[in-house]
């Protein structure tokens, strides 16, 4: 949480998603390695929340922009594999897009000055 | 990150997984997500170095409040689960759709074959649903016509079964009956009357004189105008009539502002005040006026008397009142009328109360079940035929349905696949079937004849759309179940191994359509049975003789009005029309008479005594039927002179000695081996004097000879209806012409009803019979063959599955013959089989029939015998034709095939 790390940000809904379909862009993970690698790649920036994070992979379940499949974890259990539909693919391009402009924006306006 | 490996592709383990079902489940696997989780995440915060408790708590901790992230993840999970299940349940139907179609376009002689039986099947059952639903189901005209019903009052000892009562009768019954909301009354003979005005040819106005109680009690509005007012049937008030649609659309132009017209009956001014529904046909659809009965003709009060009875009689009970307590309540007036007027009213005491519905419909109400029944019988025909069929295709599919389940298609996947292709072959069937019923159902009814109550009731409506709907989905399931829970059960390692060969799958399959086919014969041995009973009884009903020569004979219907008082000088107009007729070349003999057999009327019976005979008591006497003719009419009509001589032509001479020609059975009843020349019987205050006698004639029905006949000289009754027979040595119907023109010649201004052969009455006598005889015959027909084919295809099927077996037998030096021999028991086993089962059926079933036949037992042992036989034949050649590709089976073909 954010007491626990200065430097961790809070993910607003929208960041969540995207975040989501990128990390899953690179290959079907559960959850936790979806969580795991969100950190890493930001340079330990960015946690996901977790409870945050289930509903938002259900979430994303149920609109088929992601789907998933029991399978075996590294460690040998059983866990929830997600993985990207094309329909996902399509809304990650568009998401990404539109989150560049809108993070060029804010740097932009945070730059005024 | 390498994939990582996953649980195998298979159809039913994957949505499983994915598509928990129950609630439970999708809760289960939730937690199990977040359990993982939080293990991954305790074991890499103990692997940072905290204590393993510390680490599942801060673990915990990380998550917040995980029963809230829980719930959230229910929900989500639960309603997507929801969607799958929908979402797959759609595509799976729509794959088994578009797969079902695409096998019934490959398999086109199967599906040709099953779709027409299917349409067969449910395009007779709707066509004849409808009949039914529109002659039995559909309501009257009437509002709450559960409360009216038809009174026969009758005199039981006389023997008289529904007659009639008279004016001053029906005014006790009005004033008297506290039961009955309203009573009305009508002719029992409806009466003609010529309609037209200038120089058009004048109509015929079939026409009801009804009491002012008529319309109440039957309660049924007009379409345009209204009825006639209780105001209206006093005199002065009375020329006032109500039309029928059919009337008001023929002769009145369908004009809208028809009430208020003035018309003319017999020349006499009457306003039209209303116009009924075509729907409304009471007391039969003939009807075209409705008149009040008081304008009977005020010259003759004879008509008001309390003996002269001559209306029928309709009531409305009041609401909560029983038939039983109308009954009840008018043989409790017949009797006081009784003691009242002994005269007039002795022995008439008993009273029929029947719903309307009834009177209108009762008669062919037996008659339209058993079709109905028939026809159901012929839909179970058809369900196993095409079941038989599936079975076949199924049994070819053997190894399509292992593969299917090897690949994890569960059985219940199989069934709906298989069902799902016969509904689609039964809804295709059953839309084929609709338009069948569509073309056909006019067919059926005019197959009816006029005989056919509510015959313009009969259409095909939503009610019969939805009740094909439900025949059809339920012809489709019945068809479509067994062979699918049959093919789907297939054993897995035996089909795929055998499946080519089939033995052991073929051999189960063989039994199962063997039974079916024993089903189809059992079924088809009924229907058969029925329709040769029918047959029989309808060949004996048409080849009664009728007591008169139709053939040859024409018969000229027409009225003749007068005005003024009585007497009329009807038989002269009468005397010289026959004349005129005599002298058309070919004519041989002309005669008239009121009503000729099988016309809308007959004389009524009256009672008569024999002087010299013990008087029977009053209101028991017997009754004869005196029918006024012209010299010639017997000969005319072909009816036998046995003795005596014919009724003298004295026309208008009413002071001579009455004499009649009376009939057989007359004569042999009450002069039995004597010559009753020159006796005599009184008719009310007349002698009849007995000049001759005459054969037995049938008048009203083909199936009895109605009681005892007089024919009278036309001086003693005088009547406007005049049914001529004409007799020619050639085909009466081309005289059809030079009679009317004669008719015309003498009578240029009076209606001609009807010119017709006497053979087309005959005919018509035999119209509700001939219905239901042809239709029980084409639905039997129909059953024997599709038993047929159904034999066919089972034999032919066994042909081809033994072909290697038999092979070795050629080989080992079977005959031909021997080989044939072997597939023909195979075939006739059901057959058999069905054949004992059907004939212990037909012999509960037929005794529905009864009512229908005459003079044939409903275990007529010729017919049941004849049926088993013809069936055995017709099974014969259809296991015959298929078996003799069994003898030309080549054994090094066969057996170099393996």
């Amino acid at each position: 949480m954010a007491d626990n790390s200065a430097e961790d940000l809070d993910l607003l809904q929208g960041t969540l998603d995207v975040l989501i379909l990128k990390t899953l862009s690179w290959g079907p993970r559960h959850g936790y390695a979806i969580a795991r690698w969100v950190h890493d790649n930001s340079d330990d920036v960015l946690r996901v929340e977790e409870g945050a994070l289930y509903p938002a992979l259900h979430r994303l379940e149920k609109r088929g922009w992601i789907e998933a499949e029991w399978g075996l974890s590294e460690n040998n259990r059983k866990a929830k594999y997600y993985q990207l539909t094309s329909h996902g693919r399509a809304q990650l391009r568009a998401k990404a897009t539109t989150w560049a402009r809108y993070s060029t924006a804010v740097s932009k306006v945070l730059a005024i000055g | 990150m390498p994939r990582p490996w996953t649980l195998p592709r298979i159809p039913g383990l994957r949505r499983f997984f994915r598509l928990p079902s129950a609630e439970r489940d999708v809760h289960a696997l939730v937690d199990d997500e977040i359990a993982f989780h939080v293990d991954m995440l305790a074991e890499q915060l103990a692997a940072e170095g905290l204590p393993p408790e510390a680490a599942r708590r801060e673990a915990l901790r990380r998550f917040g409040n995980l029963h809230g992230v829980r719930r959230r993840c229910y929900d989500i999970s639960q309603s997507h689960a929801t969607d799958m299940r929908r979402h797959e349940l759609l595509s799976t139907v729509w794959q088994d759709v578009v797969y079902a179609a695409r096998g019934m376009r490959r398999a086109r002689g199967f599906s040709l074959v099953v779709l027409l039986t299917l349409a067969l099947g449910i395009g007779a059952t709707t066509a004849m649903f409808s009949v039914v639903r529109g002659v039995l189901l559909r309501p009257l005209p009437f509002p709450d016509a559960e409360r009216v019903v038809r009174l026969w009052p009758g005199n039981p000892k006389a023997g008289t079964e529904r007659p009639i009562i008279s004016a001053a009768e029906l005014e006790d019954w009005e004033r008297e009956l506290r039961g009955f909301e309203g009573i009305g009354a009508f002719g029992a003979v409806p009466m003609g009357h010529m309609f037209g005005e200038g120089d058009a040819e004048p109509a015929y106005a079939r026409t009801s004189y009804v009491s002012r109680g008529f319309f109440p009690t039957l309660g049924a509005p007009a379409q345009l105008g209204r009825t006639l007012r209780a105001g209206e049937h006093v005199d002065g008030a009375n020329r006032v009539i109500v039309v029928s649609d059919a009337f008001w659309r023929a002769q009145l132009g369908a004009d809208r502002n028809v009430v208020g017209r003035v018309v003319r009956l017999d020349g006499k001014p009457y306003t039209v005040v209303g116009v009924m529904g075509p729907d409304f046909a009471f007391p039969d659809p003939g009807v075209s006026v409705w008149i009040p009965s008081t304008v009977m003709d005020p010259d003759d009060p004879s008509w008001r008397g309390r003996g002269m009875r001559w209306l029928n009689v309709v009531g409305r009970l009041r609401p909560g009142v029983t038939p039983e307590q109308g009954y009840a309540e008018i043989v409790a007036l017949l009797q006081r009328l009784e003691t009242t007027y002994p005269k007039t009213n002795a022995g008439w005491t008993a009273v029929v109360v029947e719903d309307v519905r009834d009177s209108i419909v009762g008669k062919v109400r037996p008659g339209l079940l058993v079709l109905l029944g028939a026809v159901i019988l012929v839909l179970l025909v058809v369900c196993a035929n095409v079941a038989n069929l599936l079975l076949v295709r199924a049994t070819g599919r053997a190894r399509e349905m292992a593969l299917r389940a090897a690949l994890g298609a569960g059985r219940g996947r199989v069934v709906r696949l298989l069902l799902t292709e016969s509904l689609l072959l039964a809804l295709v069937g059953g839309a084929l079937g609709v338009a069948l019923a569509w073309s056909s159902v006019r067919t059926f009814v005019a197959l009816g004849g006029e005989l056919l109550p509510r015959a313009a009731d009969v259409r095909l409506d939503l009610g019969v759309l939805g009740f094909a709907v439900g025949v059809t989905l339920l012809t489709g399931l019945v068809s479509g179940l067994w062979p699918a829970l049959r093919a789907s059960s297939t054993r897995l390692a035996s089909a795929l191994s055998e499946g080519a060969r089939g033995s052991s799958v073929g051999a189960a399959s063989h039994r199962a359509r063997a039974a079916l086919v024993g089903a189809e014969v059992a079924l088809a041995v009924v229907l058969v049975i029925g329709a040769g009973l029918m047959l029989k009884s309808f060949e004996r009903l048409t080849s009664v003789d009728p007591g008169f020569r139709s053939e040859g004979a024409l018969l000229a219907r027409f009225h003749l009005y007068a005005s003024g008082p009585p007497p009329w000088p009807f038989p002269e107009e009468r005397r010289r029309v026959i004349e005129r007729v005599r002298q058309i070349p070919g004519v041989t003999a002309a005669g008239a008479t009121t009503f000729a057999p099988f016309t809308d009327a007959q004389a009524e019976p009256r009672p008569f005594t024999i002087p010299g005979l013990p008087a029977p008591a009053k209101g028991e006497e017997p009754l004869i039927r005196m029918q006024p003719v012209s010299p010639g009419y017997l000969e005319a009509l072909g009816i036998p002179l046995l003795a005596g001589e014919d009724i003298d032509g004295v026309a208008g001479d009413s002071t001579a000695v009455p004499s009649a020609i009376i009939s057989k059975r007359m004569a042999e009843q009450f002069w039995p081996g004597q010559n009753p020349i020159g006796k005599s019987f009184v008719v009310g205050p007349r002698t009849v004097r007995v000049i001759g006698v005459a054969g037995d004639v049938r008048s009203t029905r083909l199936d009895s000879i109605a009681g005892y006949m007089a024919y009278v000289p036309e001086r003693m009754m005088q009547r406007v209806h005049v049914s001529l027979i004409v007799r020619s040595d050639g085909d009466p119907a081309r005289l059809a012409g030079p009679v009317r023109a004669a008719i015309r010649e003498v009578l240029p201004r009076q209606p001609i009803l009807q010119i017709v052969p006497m053979q087309d009455k005959v005919d018509d006598a035999a119209a509700t019979p001939r219905f239901f005889t042809t239709l029980v015959s084409v639905f039997g027909t129909l059953a024997l063959t599709l038993a047929a084919v159904g034999l066919y295809g089972v034999v032919a099927y066994v042909v081809r599955q033994r072909e290697r077996e038999i092979g070795v037998r050629v080989a080992l030096g079977a005959t031909q013959a021997h080989v044939v021999g072997l597939m023909l028991r195979r075939g006739m086993a059901p057959v058999l089989a069905g054949l004992a089962v059907g004939i212990a059926l037909a012999l509960f079933a037929t005794r529905l029939l009864r009512s229908l036949l005459y003079e044939v037992s409903a275990s007529d042992p010729a017919t049941f015998v004849g049926v088993a036989a013809l069936l055995a034949a017709v099974a014969l050649v259809a296991s015959w034709l298929p078996s003799r590709r069994a003898a030309r089976v080549d054994p090094t073909i066969t057996l170099r095939a393996d």
